[in-house]
């Protein structure tokens, strides 16, 4: 016989598994009953036979249970576990609550801990060519990374002949004119050159030009999570099923290994 | 109370389904039937049949049926099928091979 026949016969079972329980009962009911009529036919009394019989016959419930494992399908056992463990927190909602809430901040604090190694330490600069971007500064005894005069950018940019591009940058802040007035914002001076130096180009309108070495002759707004809104569906869906699918995974994998132990093996054992 | 010799691992199947090749039998006849045959040295658990019986009837080897026993009794009988009569076929071959191999075995090491 093959596995399609086996799935199709653990399906009908699984649709009337009233009537499998049922007749499982009614066929121990008479293996027991068999056995103590032959005990009492072999001499003993009625009460003693009962319960050799019993005795005899083991623990119903675990005999049951190894029937239906055979019948069962593995996914059944997993939504008995899931389905328990759900009466268990509803039985202690303030354990419930703390167990979420303890979780909630774990997960939390691990997960920004390891955002921020990730972007310091782990995570290769945005940019195509990160192993090939040096840092060049002024540097005095007092001050190890001391300020650049734009003269002597220049100078340095005129007699560099070991970089491919040579960029300067400083920090200054501007006024943003919006229609609820003028927002300070904060942002940066750049040479013309900087983007194409660091390999980038804006996602709208058009790169710093020679022609735009004038201060405030153009300017580029750098914006986080370009084009996300707040409710954008697309991003909350795929987050909420990475998480989601992440939970699963971690509390499936224990549950299943928990529920391979037999326990009565387990108890023998001790 | 002396401890039984338990089955050999992976026979019961076996046994099973040869008792069925005579008559059509409830769980209960099937555990008496071995027993005695055996002359109460082996002795089927409740625990192991009623699985093996599941795992049988899943595999389409035995087929079951509700019916009445002599004293009058609904009891389930279950009847061996043709597929069951290979199955056993094959498992009595691949048993007779390991005993075969076992007493090589054994006659080796009683010579040596």
């Amino acid at each position: 016989m093959n596995a399609i026949h086996r799935c199709m016969m653990k399906l009908s079972i699984l649709l009337g598994r009233k009537r499998f329980r049922s007749e499982l009962d009614e066929e121990m009911a008479f293996h027991r009953d068999q056995a103590q009529k032959d005990l009492i036919a072999a001499g003993m009394t009625p009460e003693a036979a009962h319960y050799a019989a019993m005795r005899q016959f083991g623990n119903t419930t675990r005999l049951k249970e190894k029937s239906h494992e055979v019948v069962g399908f593995s996914f059944e056992t997993v939504l008995q576990d899931l389905r328990f463990a759900l009466r268990q927190l509803r039985k202690n909602p303030a354990f419930a609550l703390a167990a979420i809430l303890i979780l909630a901040l774990g997960i939390g604090a691990s997960l920004s801990i390891f955002a921020f190694v990730d972007a310091a330490l782990i995570k290769p600069l945005p940019y195509p060519n990160p192993t090939r971007l040096v840092d060049v500064t002024e540097s005095l005894a007092l001050f190890p990374r001391a300020n650049l005069s734009y003269q002597d950018y220049l100078d340095w940019k005129r007699m560099n002949t070991v970089l491919n591009s040579f960029e300067v940058y400083t920090g200054t802040g501007y006024g943003l004119a919006t229609p609820s007035g003028t927002e300070p914002v904060p942002g940066e001076r750049v040479s013309a050159g900087f983007f194409g130096a660091l390999g980038i180009a804006p996602m709208l309108g058009r790169d710093f030009q020679p022609a735009d070495t004038v201060v405030g002759a153009a300017m580029l707004m750098g914006k986080l999570l370009f084009g996300v809104q707040a409710w954008d569906a697309q991003t909350l869906i795929a987050v909420a099923l990475v998480l989601a699918a992440s939970a699963m995974v971690a509390s499936y994998i224990p549950a299943r290994r928990a529920a391979s132990v037999n326990p009565t093996e387990a108890l023998r054992a001790e | 109370m002396a401890k039984k010799p338990d089955l050999l691992p992976g026979t019961l199947d076996m046994l099973i389904l040869k008792t069925l090749t005579r008559a059509p039998l409830h769980g209960y006849g099937i555990a008496l039937s071995i027993k005695r045959l055996s002359d109460d040295v082996l002795t089927v658990e409740e625990g192991s049949l009623y699985p093996a019986l599941q795992r049988l009837l899943l595999q389409g080897w035995v087929k079951a049926e509700w019916k009445m026993t002599d004293t009058n009794r609904r009891a389930r009988f279950y009847t061996l099928t043709a597929a069951g009569r290979k199955q056993l076929g094959i498992e009595l071959s691949q048993f007779e091979q390991m005993i075969a191999a076992i007493g090589r075995v054994l006659q080796d090491a009683q010579e040596a």
